[in-house]
C-alpha cells in the first residue's frame, strides 16, 4: 500500500459532490486497495446515516399536516375510505365460463371421446383457477384493507390459534 | 458519492438510496396532481418533506410553537408558489431554499443558528449499533468542524451532510461561492475520516 497514492485518491474522493459517480481511476484504485475501499464505504455510510432522519416520511394523519391541509382546503379529510370493488365484470366473466363449461358438456358429451373431454375439463379447471387468482390479485388492496376491519376478538382468537 | 458494488452488511440503511431521478419523478407527479386541485397529493408531498422543514425550523427557532408556525408558514407558501416551480432543480432544493429564506426573514428567530449535529441523540431511526456509532461520530466531527465557523458556513455543512443538498444548490441557496463551500466540506470530510479512524470504525 502506497500511502501517498492512497492520500491522493482519498482527497479525490473527498472532492466529490453528492451523487457524483466515482472517476474511473479512483474506481480502479478502490478495487485494488482494501483500506481505501473500507474508508470510502464507511464515509459513504456516514453521509447516508446523517441524512436518513430528514428523509423519513411522516404519517399522513399527523396533527401538523392536518392543520396545514385545513388551512389550504377547509374540506380536507384524510382519505381512508376503501374504494368499492366492482364485481360486474367478474360476475359476467364467471357466468360466461359456467355457460361455456355446461354448454361444452351438453353438446359434446356423446360426440367426442373421454380423453379429449378430460383434457377440455382440465383446460376449464386451469381457466377457473387463473380466474380466481386474478380476482384475488386484482383486488388485493381491498382484501388487505379489509383485514383491518376484522373485529379484535377474532384477531385475538387467530393469534391464539397461530401460537 | 455512490460506490458501485458496495453494500453495507447491516441492512437498515443501504448506501444505495432511491435515486434522485425517481424522487424527482414522484415529486413532479404529486405537484402536477396538486396543481390540478388534488389536495391529497399535496398532503403526500408534505409528508415526504415535513421532517426536513421541521428540522430546519428547530435550527432557527427556540420553541415548538414557533417551529409549528414556521412549518405552516412554509407549506402554505409552497402551496401558493407551487405553480412557479419549473422543475429545473429537485423539489427538495426548491423547498429548502424557500424554507431557509422564510426562516432568515422571520422576526422570531433565535440569534444564532443551531446545527443539526447538536441534536444527534434525538433520532428515531432503527439504526444498528454500528450505524448509530457512525452517525454519532460523524455528528461529533461536524460539530468540531463548525465551532470556528460563522453561521453561514455552519448552515452549509448542515445542508450538505444532513439535508443532502449538492454543492451548487447550497451555493445558490446560501449565496456562497462554490469553491469556498467545497473547501469547508472537504475539511469536514477529512475530520470525519479522522474520527472514524480514532473510533476504530475504519482501519488504515
Amino acid at each position: 500500500m502506497n500511502k501517498e497514492k492512497c492520500k491522493f485518491y482519498m482527497d479525490l474522493f473527498f472532492q466529490l459532490d453528492k451523487s457524483q459517480i466515482l472517476p474511473a481511476k479512483l474506481c480502479f484504485h478502490l478495487i485494488t486497495c482494501k483500506s481505501c475501499r473500507s474508508q470510502v464505504r464507511a464515509l459513504t455510510l456516514a453521509e447516508r446515516t446523517c441524512s436518513a432522519s430528514i428523509k423519513k416520511k411522516k404519517p399522513l394523519d399527523n396533527e401538523n399536516l392536518l392543520n396545514i391541509m385545513k388551512k389550504i382546503d377547509s374540506s380536507y379529510q384524510i382519505s381512508t375510505e376503501i374504494k368499492p370493488v366492482s364485481l360486474k365484470r367478474w360476475i359476467i366473466s364467471g357466468v360466461l365460463m359456467v355457460i361455456a363449461l355446461f354448454g361444452f358438456s351438453f353438446f359434446n358429451i356423446k360426440s367426442i371421446n373421454d380423453s379429449i373431454s378430460i383434457s377440455f375439463y382440465l383446460v376449464f379447471a386451469s381457466i377457473i383457477t387463473i380466474y380466481c387468482i386474478m380476482f384475488v390479485i386484482g383486488n388485493m388492496d381491498f382484501f388487505i384493507k379489509q383485514i383491518d376491519k376484522i373485529p379484535e376478538k377474532y384477531l385475538k382468537k387467530m393469534d391464539i390459534q397461530a401460537l | 458519492m455512490a460506490l458501485f458494488g458496495e453494500k453495507n452488511k447491516n441492512q437498515n440503511i443501504s448506501i444505495f438510496a432511491p435515486d434522485n431521478a425517481s424522487i424527482k419523478q414522484r415529486d413532479m407527479h404529486l405537484i402536477k396532481k396538486t396543481l390540478q386541485g388534488n389536495s391529497h397529493a399535496f398532503a403526500q408531498l408534505i409528508s415526504f418533506y415535513q421532517n426536513r422543514v421541521r428540522k430546519l425550523g428547530f435550527s432557527f427557532f427556540k420553541n415548538q410553537q414557533d417551529v409549528d408556525d414556521f412549518e405552516q408558514d412554509v407549506f402554505i407558501k409552497v402551496y401558493t408558489k407551487l405553480k412557479t416551480f419549473r422543475g429545473d432543480s429537485m423539489f427538495s432544493t426548491w423547498l429548502t431554499r424557500l424554507a431557509y429564506n422564510t426562516a432568515v426573514n422571520n422576526l422570531k428567530r433565535r440569534d444564532t443558528y443551531c446545527s443539526l449535529s447538536e441534536d444527534i441523540e434525538i433520532v428515531d431511526n432503527n439504526f444498528t449499533p454500528e450505524q448509530d456509532q457512525i452517525r454519532k461520530v460523524t455528528a461529533k466531527a461536524i460539530q468540531e468542524c463548525i465551532t470556528q465557523l460563522p453561521e453561514k458556513y455552519v448552515t452549509c455543512l448542515d445542508m450538505y451532510f444532513f439535508y443532502d443538498i449538492s454543492y451548487n444548490d447550497i451555493s445558490e441557496i446560501l449565496d456562497i461561492p462554490v469553491n469556498t463551500l467545497k473547501s469547508h466540506i472537504f475539511r469536514a470530510k477529512k475530520i470525519i475520516r479522522q474520527k472514524l479512524i480514532e473510533e476504530k470504525i475504519i482501519e488504515v
